[in-house]
């Protein structure tokens, strides 16, 4: 076996572990708790996005056998496919914790309307995230109501 | 209504503090400039792929589609109007034109256009896929620039924060 290939195989490798985990969280948050909102489907595309690169792996495997000329070019592909799992992984917790929240859904909906009037975004949803950002307007929120 | 800006102030003051410019994990308020050299990224992958298959199993039912969007993409980067008005899948922001004048020259970029019409133009023709391998070397470049960037952000200086704004 080429070294090449052996490195390619230990990418996919990584990659398979870090699909399979993202996917599982995802299911697991739709099975413990009701997303019904922009969060539900974020999760679901993150699932049928791991669907997918499941099935691409052994396509990548396959094309570095028949073609070791393209390993670096393949091992290229692979990283970029877990870095973007990798920008996903920073939205997903924080998207499944903000069912903690008390969301002013009205509010997010007229957002999301704002949102969809600009020609480029017409297909975009808003998902509340819960991050350390958040902390700042709940605290605002509680200076607010000292105020008063 | 101050809060979001203290917000930012204090961030970077901490940021500052501990004399790093990056923190190195990756927050959900990073991902806004970080996903444009992702965006990059997979846009060179879909296209390296199209290819790959063209050039090496003679399949080409990817082949137009991709090629024809980076070709409007690559022919709109140097006129922001139009790229505003229009719709491209590529170079339509700051951070992916600057990684493709880092990875391309000027005449880097004539070659590409070149060389995607004559595929265009002669698909069956044998002479057609060893340009096609050529155009897989260049978008592996735009890729691998790409990635690197995603990895080490450059911050935007205030120099040329100043000139984007005056050309918004």
């Amino acid at each position: 076996m080429p070294a090449g290939l052996t490195d390619l195989l230990h990418d996919v490798t990584v990659l398979h572990r870090f699909v399979e985990f993202m996917d599982d969280y995802c299911r697991e948050q739709e099975r413990s708790q009701a997303y019904a909102d922009a969060s539900g489907f974020f999760f679901k595309y993150v699932e049928n996005l791991a669907a997918g690169i499941k099935q691409e792996l052994p396509r990548q495997i396959e094309r570095a056998s028949k073609f070791p000329n393209r390993l670096p070019i393949l091992r290229s592909n692979i990283w970029t496919l877990k870095n973007y799992l990798r920008l996903l992984h920073a939205l997903v917790k924080p998207a499944a914790d903000a069912h903690t929240l008390t969301i002013p859904a009205p509010l997010v909906d007229l957002a999301s309307d704002q949102l969809q009037a600009v020609e480029a975004m017409k297909k975009s949803t808003i998902v509340v995230l819960l991050g350390s950002e958040l902390m700042y307007f709940r605290e605002f929120s509680a200076r607010v109501r000292d105020a008063i | 209504m101050r809060i979001p800006l203290v917000l930012g102030q204090a961030k970077g003051e901490e940021l500052h503090r501990n004399g790093c410019e990056r923190n190195p994990v990756m927050t959900p308020m990073d991902l806004q400039d970080r996903a444009q050299y992702l965006s990059l990224a997979l846009f060179a992958q879909q296209m390296i792929s199209a290819l790959m298959e063209y050039a090496d199993e003679g399949k080409s039912q990817r082949l137009n589609t991709s090629l024809r969007q980076a070709l409007n993409s690559l022919l709109l980067a140097k006129d922001p109007s139009a790229s505003a008005s229009r719709k491209v899948i590529a170079f339509s922001s700051y951070e992916q034109i600057r990684t493709l004048e880092e990875v391309w020259s000027n005449k880097d970029r004539v070659n590409a256009i070149r060389m995607m019409r004559a595929i265009l133009r002669a698909p069956n023709s044998p002479k057609s896929k060893e340009v096609a391998n050529d155009l897989i070397a260049m978008f592996s470049g735009l890729q691998n620039q790409a990635l690197w960037n995603f990895e080490q952000p450059k911050p935007v200086s205030p120099r040329v924060m100043q000139r984007l704004c005056q050309l918004a």
